[in-house]
């Protein structure tokens, strides 16, 4: 899963999640790029404050059973009422619900 | 005498933001001031100065730890930004905290609020936007027309929570029928009063709605957003039991990537606890 880090905390090696654009949409930085120290000069000359990079640390993700998701989901359509039509809002129902599941395992 | 007009008597009686904060604003007016000057007029407020650089040292601002003084906090971040948190951190103060009504607390909301906040400027920073002063504070007063509610008009206020559980409503639909206005138009008149920029008093009056007639203004599309993803997460409680659907048009104005907000969410939540602690209780 990405994550956002601010300027000064790239680490050399870390990976761009999410190309770095500037506000006419135009990529200055390609995803994938590999971030180096001289990078980050550059980005704050662009007045860019954070980028995304991949989250290499060991997630702990929590594993979840059909019965589980399935009572979750069952709740979230009681507080959320429309279906998602694009990937942003895909994301948003799908954070949602990964808060729901682990309020309930608690 | 209708809500409105009740809302529209207590605002002119509501207390006025602090010395501090017209002092301010007061020596902003003047091109030619100097960030000591500012430093000094600060000072002078030793709990305020504390609290600005606690706020100031917030991690969302990416200087954690590393400002030392009011005169670093101006430098480092700008005036207006300066001006912001301390507006901000005012009207915090300006508002009781302890009226709890059905459980529903005003320190919720304000939590609420600041994580609309962070959210707001975590958006304003990936689409690019150079301005991000007002991101963070229009994310924390959009809702303040609720805290004028909570503070003026308490029984109806509950009358309006009661209604979106049997209704199964939005909280401005069930205010619109109790009350007769909504939170948004309330706290516009209040943002009105305190003379606030035109940019914030848009963000307050169609966060609900993402677009202010058919203009592509990015930052009500962006308190939008963010007020659909604190309530999904339920970071603070905005009184609205429904997550709101987004209005599909804002998605245009504010294009953001894929992975965006799982990208964000980790961030999110650790700035949240400690803006929270800070803000609310230290």
């Amino acid at each position: 899963m990405p994550k956002i880090v601010f300027i000064n905390e790239i680490k050399d090696g870390m990976e761009l999640a999410i190309p770095v654009k500037n506000k006419f949409g135009q990529i200055m930085l390609a995803e994938n790029t590999k971030l180096e120290e001289r990078h980050k000069n550059i980005l704050l000359l662009w007045g860019i404050q954070s980028v995304s990079v991949r989250d290499n640390e060991e997630e702990s993700e929590l594993q979840f059973d059909d019965a589980a998701i399935s009572k979750a989901k069952d709740q979230l359509k009681k507080r959320l009422k429309w279906n998602f039509r694009n990937v942003n809002e895909e994301e948003i129902y799908n954070l949602a619900l990964g808060e729901l599941l682990k309020k309930n395992l608690k | 005498m209708n809500s409105f007009d009740k809302i529209l008597q207590n605002v002119n009686k509501l207390q006025t933001l602090p010395t501090i904060y017209s002092s301010i604003s007061e020596a902003l007016k003047d091109p030619l001031v100097t960030p000591e000057k500012l430093a000094r007029i600060i000072t002078v407020d030793q709990v305020s100065s504390f609290k600005i650089l606690k706020v100031a040292n917030s991690p969302f601002y990416g200087f954690r730890g590393r400002i030392d003084t009011i005169s670093q906090a101006i430098l480092y971040l700008g005036f207006d930004e300066i001006k912001n948190i301390i507006f901000a951190l005012s009207v915090v103060n300006i508002f009781t905290k302890d009226k709890i009504i059905l459980n529903f607390k005003p320190t919720d909301l304000w939590a609420h609020s600041i994580a609309v906040g962070i959210t707001t400027r975590l958006i304003g920073s990936a689409i690019g936007e150079k301005e991000l002063e007002n991101y963070f504070l229009a994310g924390i007063i959009h809702d303040i027309g609720k805290l004028l509610f909570i503070e003026f008009l308490p029984n109806d206020f509950e009358k309006v929570l009661k209604l979106v559980v049997q209704k199964d409503c939005t909280i401005r639909e069930a205010e619109t029928e109790i009350l007769g206005i909504d939170h948004c138009r309330a706290g516009q008149i209040l943002a009105e009063k305190w003379k606030l920029p035109t940019g914030l008093q848009d963000a307050i009056l169609y966060h609900h709605n993402g677009i202010k007639e058919n203009q592509t203004n990015r930052l009500i599309a962006s308190v939008h957003i963010a007020d659909i993803l604190a309530t999904a997460l339920e970071l603070g409680r905005s009184g609205d039991i429904l997550i709101p659907e987004p209005n599909f048009k804002v998605w245009d104005i504010i294009k953001l990537p894929k992975g965006f907000f799982p990208s964000i969410k980790k961030k999110l939540i650790e700035d949240f606890d400690q803006t929270v602690r800070v803000m609310l209780y230290q």
